[in-house]
């Protein structure tokens, strides 16, 4: 993605999130409903493309672009800007791993904006990235799959679904597929409502699937390599960049507020212990976004010289990524916790319009149970064990994992 | 094969059943390929600490190779040898 083509994009994100996301997010919350009017906006600038290659009318983005691409929509809407990068997230797998056999839902994605959703959540699992329950059941020429999940973020607006699968039912909760279906594959229906104590905007529902499906639905490169190369990471540095968004945008209008003749809820801008409280927010946010940008450049990077699948197995790389993802839930709960107090109950407790900080007070909060944190450091602190060992070159190209 | 190397083998393959899925019902053996059988980086480590921890015995850097991890057999080779040196100190 070209410079110029980035700013544009970006300038454009601007507009749309200060002038349509902002302007409906209390809505939307208020309301505990889907954002029609900011997701509308963003089909109009072509976001729902972003990663689809350009010869399929996309974007072709970049890890850099997206990252702030995320925050200036999380600015406005958390929720918007949560279904935007979640939708990013399988529309990178498609387009990264096999473009050619998903040419027509990639040109669909791009030209008409449809969203494509993550069926991930089962009983008894949760949102455990990296086993399935569900197993895909040869069906004539094709495969059958019957799979509940308790939630699936944006479904019943969804037109495509992402969906992981045991390959067979003998197979290992290990052995995954990756499996695209449609509304016209059979049975899609919705199962429940969404009632929580924010992200009210994603709609994240309970449903069920029973569908058949033609065998060139399910992704040829194996899951593990989809998994590490592209939905991790792009979830991860979207979800943070979102988070970071949200904080920033409460934290700037806050600001805003302070030297506004209007200014609601009286505060004593001069004391030095409002400024110091103050100042400490903004160093969160500086300290997140040097994270961002670190990582979304090495992504970058591994993207131009074609990395090797190693190098995304690597456990620094896999540590390096969970702790964006710990770090910003963190540092922007926090930040937002803080805002709170320095708010008081005009600006920082009541629901109100003026800078959203209450409403980003419960999306927030949302953040560290999206995939877990427990489970993320758990995992990190098992892969630190052996991080400096030459166990992990075990799992390079040659071993085929 | 000795009473030892019979009971280090029965306890390597439970630990085995709990970190390996052999598909479509084939079973565990020393022979199988443990990347085949779904070892990856997380289950890599959490079997290798069960391993550690079980036998009392701790991998050098020098052994946690890819040809030690290549089955049970290999794996049971490394831990006979570090049992044995165990005993000889």
């Amino acid at each position: 993605m070209n410079e110029t083509k980035a700013r544009l994009l970006l300038e454009r994100s601007r507009t749309v999130s200060n002038d349509v996301l902002y302007r409906w997010a209390h809505d939307v919350d208020l309301n505990n409903r889907f954002p029609e009017e900011s997701i509308t906006a963003l089909r109009e600038i072509g976001l729902p493309g972003y990663f689809v290659p350009e010869e399929y009318s996309g974007y072709a983005g970049d890890f850099q672009t997206y990252w702030q691409l995320a925050a200036i929509l999380g600015e406005g809407c958390a929720s918007t800007a949560l279904i935007w990068v979640m939708h990013c997230q399988q529309v990178l797998a498609l387009a990264a791993h096999a473009p050619e056999v998903y040419s027509d839902v990639l040109s669909s994605v791009a030209k008409s904006g449809e969203l494509m959703a993550s069926v991930v959540s089962e009983r008894n699992k949760g949102g455990d990235f990296f086993t399935a329950q569900a197993a895909l059941i040869p069906d004539q020429e094709g495969f059958r799959m019957k799979r509940f999940a308790p939630i699936v973020s944006y479904g019943a607006q969804a037109t495509f679904f992402l969906i992981t699968v045991r390959t067979s039912e003998k197979s290992s909760p290990h052995d995954i597929q990756l499996v695209l279906a449609t509304r016209q594959d059979g049975s899609i229906t919705v199962e429940g409502e969404w009632h929580s104590m924010g992200m009210h905007g994603t709609q994240s529902i309970p449903m069920l699937f029973d569908v058949y499906v033609p065998p060139d639905r399910i992704m040829p490169a194996p899951f593990r390599r989809v998994a590490l190369k592209s939905m991790v990471p792009v979830i991860h540095l979207g979800w943070a960049a979102v988070w970071f968004g949200v904080a920033r945008g409460a934290l700037c209008r806050f600001v805003q507020q302070l030297r506004s003749p209007q200014k609601a809820g009286r505060k004593n801008i001069t004391s030095d212990l409002f400024l110091q409280r103050l100042s400490r927010l903004r160093m969160s946010l500086d300290l997140l976004e040097a994270f961002l940008k670190q990582t979304a450049s090495q992504l970058d990077q591994y993207d131009q010289d074609s990395a090797s699948f190693t190098t995304y197995e690597s456990p620094t790389y896999i540590i390096w990524i969970n702790n964006l993802k710990i770090a910003a839930s963190e540092l922007t709960f926090s930040l937002i916790h803080d805002l709170v107090t320095l708010g008081g109950m005009q600006l920082g407790y009541l629901q109100n319009d003026i800078c959203g900080i209450e409403r980003s007070f419960r999306d927030l909060r949302s953040a560290a149970l999206m995939y877990s944190n427990d489970r993320l450091l758990e995992t990190n602190g098992r892969l630190m064990i052996i991080e400096r060992t030459s166990l992990p070159a075990i799992w390079n190209e040659e071993s085929g994992a | 094969m000795t009473h030892l190397n019979q009971s280090i083998e029965d306890t390597l393959l439970q630990i085995g059943c709990k970190y390996l899925f052999p598909k479509d019902g084939d079973v565990l053996t020393l022979e199988s390929n443990l990347i085949a059988l779904g070892l990856d980086s997380m289950n890599t480590v959490q079997m290798l600490l069960d391993i550690e921890e079980t036998f009392e015995i701790t991998f050098p850097d020098d052994l946690l190779t890819y040809e030690v991890f290549t089955s049970l057999g290999t794996l049971m080779s490394a831990i006979q040898t570090l049992m044995e040196e165990k005993v000889s100190q």
